[in-house]
C-alpha cells in the first residue's frame, strides 16, 4: 500500500471521527430538549389531587361517557382447581352518572363486546367466543344498568343492578370505589372500579363445571374511565 | 380434549346402541325362526327389527353426547346448538316414517322433505336464511342418496367411510372452536364405527335407507351448526364439502367400478374420506388456523382516537 494511500484513508478516518463527535453531541442536545419538553407534560399525571379543586366546580350529577381506551373489564377464574386465570374484554362501553359524595342519583348502564375477549391467546379467545361459553353470536354483548346505589364507606359505593350475559338477567350487587375526578384539560373526567362475583352457570354457562375443571365462581373487576365533553 | 369426556359423552352412549343393536338383532332372530304363518308373531318382529329403529340408534350417541354436555333443556332453545339435538330426533323419525310408508323411488323426495324439516329449526348466527336451508336441504339430499346407494352393497365398509367423515367433520368444528359439537360429532362417528364392527359380524346389521338418511341430515345439521359458529374463519365451502363427502360414495354404483372389488371399496371409504379431510387441510390452509402464533391476539378495534396510554 502506497504513502499517498495511507495518508488519504488516515483523513477519511478523522473526518468520519469528527463527523460522529458531531453528530453524537447534536442527538445528545436533541434528546435533552425532548425530555425539557415532555417533563412539563408528564407531571400533572401522578397526583389525583392535584386536580381535586376541579371537583369543587361540579354541581349536581354529570353523565360520563366511558373512555373505551382507558377502560376494561377483567374476568378471573379458577382453572383445573389450582390457578387463577385472567382475561379481559378490551371493548367496553355506556355511560354513568355521578356527583362526588352522593349515592343518590348514582347510575351505571355499562355494556360490554363479548367478542372482544382476550386472553393473550387465539385459540382460547376463539373457544371463549364459542357457545361452549359466551357464544358471542347469539349473545353479542353482555350490560350492567344499575337500578340502585347506596353508599358503604367514603370512597365506596354498593351499586344494585341487572346484569345480563349469555341472554340470562340477573339482579347482582356491585362494590364500585370511587377513584378520582379532575379535568386536566381534556374535559372533565372521573374514574371507578367495581367488582363482583357472579357463578357462570346461573347464566347458563357451564362448560368444565361439573368435575371443578373450571371454576364456576368468576370474578369481574371493571375499571371505568369516563369524561365529559368540553363545552 | 380430556378422556374422561370422550369416555363418559362418547364411548358410553355408543356401547349403550351396541347393546340395543345386539338385543335388536337376537329378537329378531329369535321371531323369524318362530313359525312364520302366525301374522301376529310376525308384526311383532316387525316391530323389533333393527332396520326400522336404526334412525334412532344412529342418533342416540350424539343426542347422549349434547345433553352430557349440556344437562337440561330449556323450551324454546335460545340458540342453535340448543336446538340441534331436536333438530337430528326429527330427522330420525321423520326417516323412520318415510322411509317404511314410502317406495323407494320416492327417496330423494322423502329426504328433502325429513332434510327441510330437521334443518329447518335450526337457525345458525349469520347463516339461519332460506337460501342457506335451501343448499343445506341439497346437501342432504345428495348425500342421503350417495349413502343408501352403497349402504345395500356394501355394509361394514360404509359404516366405515361414515365414521370417517364424521371424525373429519369432528376434528373441523374443533379447529372452528367449538369443542362442544365437535365431541356431539365425534359420537356420531363412533356410532358409525359401531355399526361398521356389528356390520362385519352379523349379516341382518346394515344402515338401509332409513339410516343413511339419518345420518346426512344428522351430519349436515352438525356441519350447518358448525358453520355458523366458526370462530376460525373457515371458507363456507369447506362445510359444504365436509357436509357432501358422503354422496361421493354414489360412485361405486358405476359400473366400471362396481365390478372391480377393491376400487369399489375404495370408492366406497377412501373417496369420501379422503374428500373430507381434504376439506378440513383446505380450511386450515386458507385460514391459517393452526400457523397463527398462540400470543397474537390483538386487541378489537376501537372507536376512540384517544390511544395515549
Amino acid at each position: 500500500m502506497s504513502n499517498a494511500t495511507i495518508s488519504n484513508m488516515n483523513q477519511i478516518t478523522l473526518h468520519g471521527t469528527k463527523h460522529l463527535i458531531t453528530t453524537s453531541i447534536l442527538c445528545t442536545l436533541g434528546c435533552l430538549l425532548m425530555l425539557g419538553v415532555a417533563s412539563p407534560q408528564q407531571a400533572p399525571t401522578v397526583p389525583a389531587k392535584v386536580a381535586t379543586p376541579a371537583v369543587t366546580a361540579i354541581s349536581g350529577p354529570q353523565v360520563f361517557t366511558v373512555d373505551d381506551v382507558h377502560s376494561m373489564a377483567l374476568f378471573r377464574v379458577q382453572h383445573f382447581g389450582a390457578g387463577q386465570f385472567w382475561g379481559r374484554f378490551n371493548d367496553i362501553e355506556g355511560n354513568f352518572t355521578f356527583e362526588p359524595g352522593k349515592a343518590e342519583g348514582m347510575k351505571f348502564d355499562i355494556t360490554i363486546k363479548v367478542d372482544s375477549v382476550d386472553t393473550a391467546n387465539d385459540d382460547l379467545n376463539k373457544h371463549l367466543r364459542s357457545p361452549d361459553f359466551f357464544a358471542a353470536k347469539d349473545f353479542p354483548s353482555m350490560t350492567f344498568k344499575s337500578t340502585s346505589a347506596k353508599k358503604a364507606d367514603d370512597m365506596v359505593y354498593d351499586v344494585t343492578g341487572d346484569l345480563t350475559l349469555h341472554g340470562v338477567t340477573k339482579s347482582v350487587v356491585a362494590r364500585v370505589e370511587y377513584c378520582g375526578m379532575a379535568d386536566m384539560g381534556r374535559g372533565l373526567k372521573a374514574g371507578f372500579e367495581a367488582q363482583l362475583v357472579i357463578k357462570r352457570s346461573d347464566f347458563g354457562i357451564k362448560y368444565g363445571t361439573d368435575k371443578g375443571a373450571i371454576g364456576d365462581s368468576v370474578k369481574i373487576v371493571v375499571g371505568l374511565e369516563g369524561g365529559v365533553a368540553k363545552k | 380434549m380430556e378422556l374422561d369426556i370422550i369416555i363418559r359423552a362418547v364411548l358410553a352412549p355408543t356401547l349403550a346402541v351396541l347393546v340395543v343393536m345386539l338385543l335388536l338383532h337376537w329378537i329378531s332372530n329369535k321371531m323369524h325362526s318362530w313359525t312364520p304363518a302366525k301374522h301376529g308373531r310376525r308384526h311383532v318382529a316387525l316391530c323389533f327389527s333393527l332396520n326400522l329403529w336404526m334412525p334412532i340408534l344412529v342418533v342416540i350417541p350424539p343426542i347422549a353426547a349434547h345433553f352430557h354436555l349440556q344437562p337440561g333443556f330449556e323450551w324454546p332453545c335460545t340458540t342453535a346448538y340448543g336446538w340441534l339435538p331436536v333438530s337430528l330426533l326429527i330427522g330420525a323419525c321423520g326417516a323412520m316414517i318415510t322411509t317404511n310408508f314410502t317406495k323407494q323411488s320416492w327417496q330423494p323426495s322423502a329426504v328433502i322433505v325429513v332434510a327441510v324439516c330437521s334443518t329447518v329449526v335450526l337457525a345458525p348466527p349469520g347463516i339461519g336464511g332460506v337460501p342457506q336451508h335451501f343448499v343445506v336441504a341439497l346437501v342432504a339430499t345428495l348425500s342421503a342418496c350417495g349413502i343408501a346407494q352403497s349402504a345395500t352393497q356394501t355394509r361394514a365398509a360404509t359404516c366405515a367411510a361414515l365414521m370417517a367423515v364424521a371424525a373429519c367433520a369432528s376434528v373441523m368444528c374443533m379447529l372452528s372452536g367449538f369443542a362442544k359439537l365437535s365431541v356431539v360429532v365425534a359420537a356420531l362417528s363412533a356410532g358409525s364405527a359401531t355399526f361398521a364392527v356389528a356390520a362385519m359380524f352379523f349379516p341382518s346389521v346394515h344402515l338401509g335407507r332409513a339410516g343413511a338418511t339419518t345420518f346426512a341430515c344428522s351430519l349436515t345439521a352438525c356441519v350447518f351448526v358448525g358453520a355458523g359458529y366458526d370462530e376460525s374463519g373457515f371458507p363456507w365451502w369447506t362445510w359444504v364439502m365436509l357436509a357432501i363427502s358422503p354422496a361421493l360414495m354414489s360412485v361405486s354404483a358405476l359400473r366400471a367400478v362396481s365390478s372391480r372389488p377393491r376400487v369399489r371399496l375404495f370408492a366406497v371409504v377412501g373417496a369420501p374420506a379422503v374428500f373430507a379431510a381434504g376439506a378440513v387441510i383446505a380450511a386450515v390452509l386458507i385460514s391459517g388456523a393452526m400457523f397463527k402464533q398462540s400470543n397474537q391476539s390483538t386487541p378489537s378495534g376501537s372507536n376512540s382516537t384517544d390511544r395515549q396510554p
